[in-house]
C-alpha cells in the first residue's frame, strides 16, 4: 500500500527509482524471511513431534503434567499411547494409530521443505533482482550522463539531400577517371597483346598445378620437365603460341599413356624371368627423360576393365599372354619367398592380385583420381582404337620370349588355362614422333576462349 | 529564517512518527499481551471453581496435545493439587482453593496493569495531537506570512 502511495507521487529522478526499488525489495525479502521462520519453526515441532511418536507406544502409560490452558499443570497420566487423534484442519479430526500419526508427521514434514526451498528460491530471485540493477549500472550515476540523440526530421532531410548531391559528384569523378584509364589501353594492338599475357598466364597456372599434383602423387623423376618449365615460364610472352601448341600435345600425350602403371609390375617380372630386355621399358623412360613436353600418366583400373573387353574384340593385335609355372619355378619360388616383397615371380603377381580381387572386390587404384584424368579417361576409348589399329602400339612382349610359355601352356587343357592367370591390361606405347590425334581436333579438356579462337582464324 | 522553521517541522514530524507513535504500538502490543493473560487467569478461575464444585473424585479425562494439535488421552486422577505458573517458567504447586485465590489476585494485578497502560497510550495519543496541532499552526503561520 505504501508502495502504491509512493509510486504516485514518483519523479522520474532515477535515485528516487533506485530507493523505491530498494524498498520493495527490501520488504518482500522481509516477508520472505518470516515466512522462511515460520516454516522453520513448524518443520522443527513436527520433527521433535515425530520422535514424540516413535517413543509413545513404548509404554502402556505415561506420567506426565497434563496442561490446563498455558498456565497451569496437573499431575496426570497419558493412557491409549497408540490412539491418537489427529487435527487435520478446521475443527476435523481423525483418530489414527501412532505409527500412522508419525507418517502424517512426515508428509508434513516433506511439506513444510518443499516450503522452504521455494522459499530460498523466491529469497535468491528478490536478492539477484536487488542487486543486479546495482551491479549493471541500470540507474547511471551523476558522473555519468546518459546519451542523448536527437532526432530533427527536417535537418534529416536537408542532409539527405547534401548526401546525394556529393554522392553524386563522388560518381563523376569515379567515371572520368575510369574513362582516363581506359583511354591509356585504347590502342588495340596493347589491348590484344594484355589480353594474350592473361589468358597464357591463366593456362600457366593450370599447368604448374598439374605438375605439382603429379609429384605428389607419384615419386616419379620430373626434376627436368619442371626445369624446362619454369624456364618456360620466363619467357612464357614471347613465344606463347609454341607453348600452346606444346600444351595440347601434352594433354594428348596424357590420354595415350594411359596403361602403362598397370602393365609394369607384369612386364618387370617378365623381363626378370628370362634376363633378356625388351628394350621398350627404356625406351618409354628415355622418352619421359629427354623430352620434357612428353608426359607419362596412368589410368584407373576401370579403364583396365575397358581394355579387356576391346582386347576380345580386336584379338588379332592384342596379344594375350597366358603362362603356367613349371614346379622347378615354383621351387625357386619358395626359395625366394624369404625376401618379404609380396611379388617375385608371375605366380605371386596372380595370387597377389587374386587376394586383393578378394579382399575389395575390384582392385583399387592407388593413384588419386585427379579431375584432368577423370576426364580423360571419358575419352580414353576410341584414342585406344586408334592405337590398336597402328602397329607400333602392340604389347612389349616379343615373340621369341612367349615361346617357351606357350610351351608350358601346351601341356595343360585349354579350359583349365583360361582360368589361369592372364596378364592384366595391356601395355601401351608410342613414340613422340609419330601424330596420334589430327592437331585440328577439339579437345574437350581444354575449352577454347571464343576470343582466341577468333584471334587463332584470324592469323591463318 | 524560513528555512529554519521547515526543518523544524521535519523535526518535530519525524519525532512524531519514529517515537510517539513507536510508543503507542509498543503500549498496545503490552495492552493487548495483558489482556490475553487475564483472560487465560480467569479460565483457569473457571476450570478450578467447576471442579471444586462438581467434585470429581474418579479423576478427569482430557485430551493432551502433543503438539501441531496432535492429541492423546490422559487421565488426571489425582484433583486435589494443582501447578500454576507464576512467572518465569517457574510453577507452583497450590491446593485447589489457594491456587483460586492466587489466580483471583495474578487477575487484579494484571488489570491494574492494562489500566495502567491504558493511560499510557492515550498520553502518547495525546502528546501525538499536540504536536501535530503545533506543526499545523506553525504552517498556517508560515503560509499567512507568504500570504
Amino acid at each position: 500500500m505504501e508502495a502504491n502511495i509512493r509510486l504516485k507521487t514518483l519523479s522520474d529522478d532515477p535515485t528516487d527509482l533506485k530507493l523505491l526499488l530498494q524498498q520493495t525489495h527490501d520488504e518482500a525479502l522481509q516477508k520472505n524471511e518470516y515466512a522462511t521462520k515460520h516454516w522453520l519453526k513448524l518443520r522443527d515441532e513436527h520433527m521433535s513431534l515425530h520422535s514424540h511418536l516413535g517413543i509413545l507406544p513404548d509404554k502402556l502409560s505415561h506420567d506426565v503434567m497434563v496442561p490446563i490452558g498455558s498456565k497451569a499443570l496437573m499431575r496426570g497420566k497419558m493412557v491409549h499411547t497408540n490412539e491418537i487423534l489427529v487435527c487435520l484442519g478446521d475443527g476435523w479430526f481423525v483418530k489414527r494409530s501412532a505409527k500412522e500419526a508419525a507418517e502424517i508427521c512426515d508428509r508434513r514434514i516433506k511439506l513444510c521443505d518443499n516450503m522452504l526451498k521455494d522459499l530460498e528460491r523466491e529469497h535468491n530471485l528478490l536478492l539477484t533482482r536487488k542487486e543486479l540493477p546495482l551491479e549493471r549500472d541500470a540507474f547511471g550515476a551523476e558522473t555519468r550522463r546518459e546519451i542523448l540523440e536527437p532526432y530533427d526530421e527536417k535537418t534529416e532531410a536537408e542532409w539527405r539531400v547534401q548526401h546525394r548531391q556529393k554522392e553524386k559528384e563522388y560518381r563523376q569523378k569515379l567515371t572520368e577517371l575510369r574513362n582516363k584509364e581506359k583511354t591509356k589501353i585504347d590502342d588495340e594492338e596493347s589491348l590484344w597483346k594484355r589480353l594474350d599475357e592473361l589468358e597464357l598466364q591463366e593456362e600457366l597456372e593450370e599447368e604448374l598445378d598439374r605438375f605439382h599434383a603429379d609429384r605428389e602423387d607419384m615419386e616419379y623423376d620430373e626434376n627436368s620437365e619442371l626445369d624446362t618449365d619454369t624456364d618456360e615460364e620466363s619467357d612464357a610472352i614471347e613465344n606463347y603460341d609454341a607453348e600452346y601448341l606444346l600444351l595440347r600435345e601434352q594433354i594428348r600425350g596424357a590420354n595415350g599413356l594411359v596403361k602403362q602403371d598397370i602393365a609394369m609390375p607384369e612386364h618387370a617380372v617378365l623381363t626378370e624371368q628370362h634376363e633378356s630386355r625388351n628394350g621398350s621399358k627404356p625406351q618409354a623412360q628415355s622418352i619421359s627423360s629427354v623430352s620434357p613436353a612428353r608426359r607419362v600418366s596412368f589410368a584407373d583400373d576401370r579403364t583396365a576393365d575397358i581394355n579387356e573387353g576391346s582386347d576380345s574384340d580386336s584379338s588379332a593385335e592384342c596379344l594375350r599372354i597366358e603362362f603356367q609355372h613349371t614346379p622347378v619355378e615354383s621351387g625357386a619360388k619358395e626359395s625366394t619367398k624369404s625376401d618379404g616383397h609380396p611379388i617375385q615371380t608371375p605366380a605371386n603377381i596372380h595370387e597377389y592380385i587374386k587376394e586383393l580381387m578378394a579382399k575389395n572386390g575390384i582392385p583399387k587404384s592407388i593413384l588419386k583420381n585427379k579431375s584432368t584424368d577423370q576426364v580423360s579417361r571419358g575419352n580414353t576409348g576410341p584414342h585406344r582404337m586408334q592405337w590398336l589399329q597402328q602397329p607400333d602400339s602392340i604389347p612389349i612382349i616379343t615373340q621369341e620370349m612367349e615361346e617357351p610359355l606357350w610351351n608350358t601352356a601346351e601341356l595343360q587343357p585349354v579350359e583349365e588355362l583360361d582360368e589361369r592367370p592372364v596378364v592384366f591390361g595391356c601395355v601401351h606405347e608410342h613414340s613422340s614422333e609419330e601424330p596420334l590425334l589430327p592437331p585440328e581436333q577439339p579437345i574437350p579438356t581444354r575449352p577454347v576462349s571464343r576470343f582466341k579462337a577468333a584471334r587463332l582464324a584470324a592469323k591463318r | 529564517m524560513e528555512l529554519g522553521i521547515s526543518e523544524k517541522v521535519l523535526h518535530y514530524e519525524s519525532f512524531v512518527n519514529d517515537v510517539l507513535k513507536e510508543d503507542l504500538k509498543k503500549v498496545h502490543t503490552r495492552y493487548e499481551e495483558l489482556n490475553s493473560e487475564i483472560a487465560e487467569y480467569i479460565q483457569l478461575k473457571n476450570f478450578i471453581q467447576s471442579i471444586s464444585d462438581v467434585g470429581v473424585s474418579g479423576g478427569v479425562k482430557t485430551k493432551m496435545d502433543l503438539g501441531c494439535s496432535f492429541y492423546v488421552q490422559a487421565n488426571i486422577s489425582d484433583t486435589s493439587t494443582i501447578l500454576v505458573a507464576v512467572g518465569l517458567g517457574h510453577y507452583i504447586e497450590f491446593t485447589m482453593e489457594e491456587a483460586l485465590t492466587f489466580v483471583e489476585k495474578r487477575v487484579n494485578l494484571l488489570t491494574l496493569q492494562t489500566e495502567k497502560l491504558k493511560k499510557d497510550s492515550a498520553k502518547t495519543k495525546a502528546m501525538i495531537k499536540l504536536v501535530l496541532g503545533g506543526l499545523q499552526q506553525l504552517q498556517s503561520t508560515k503560509s499567512n506570512k507568504s500570504r
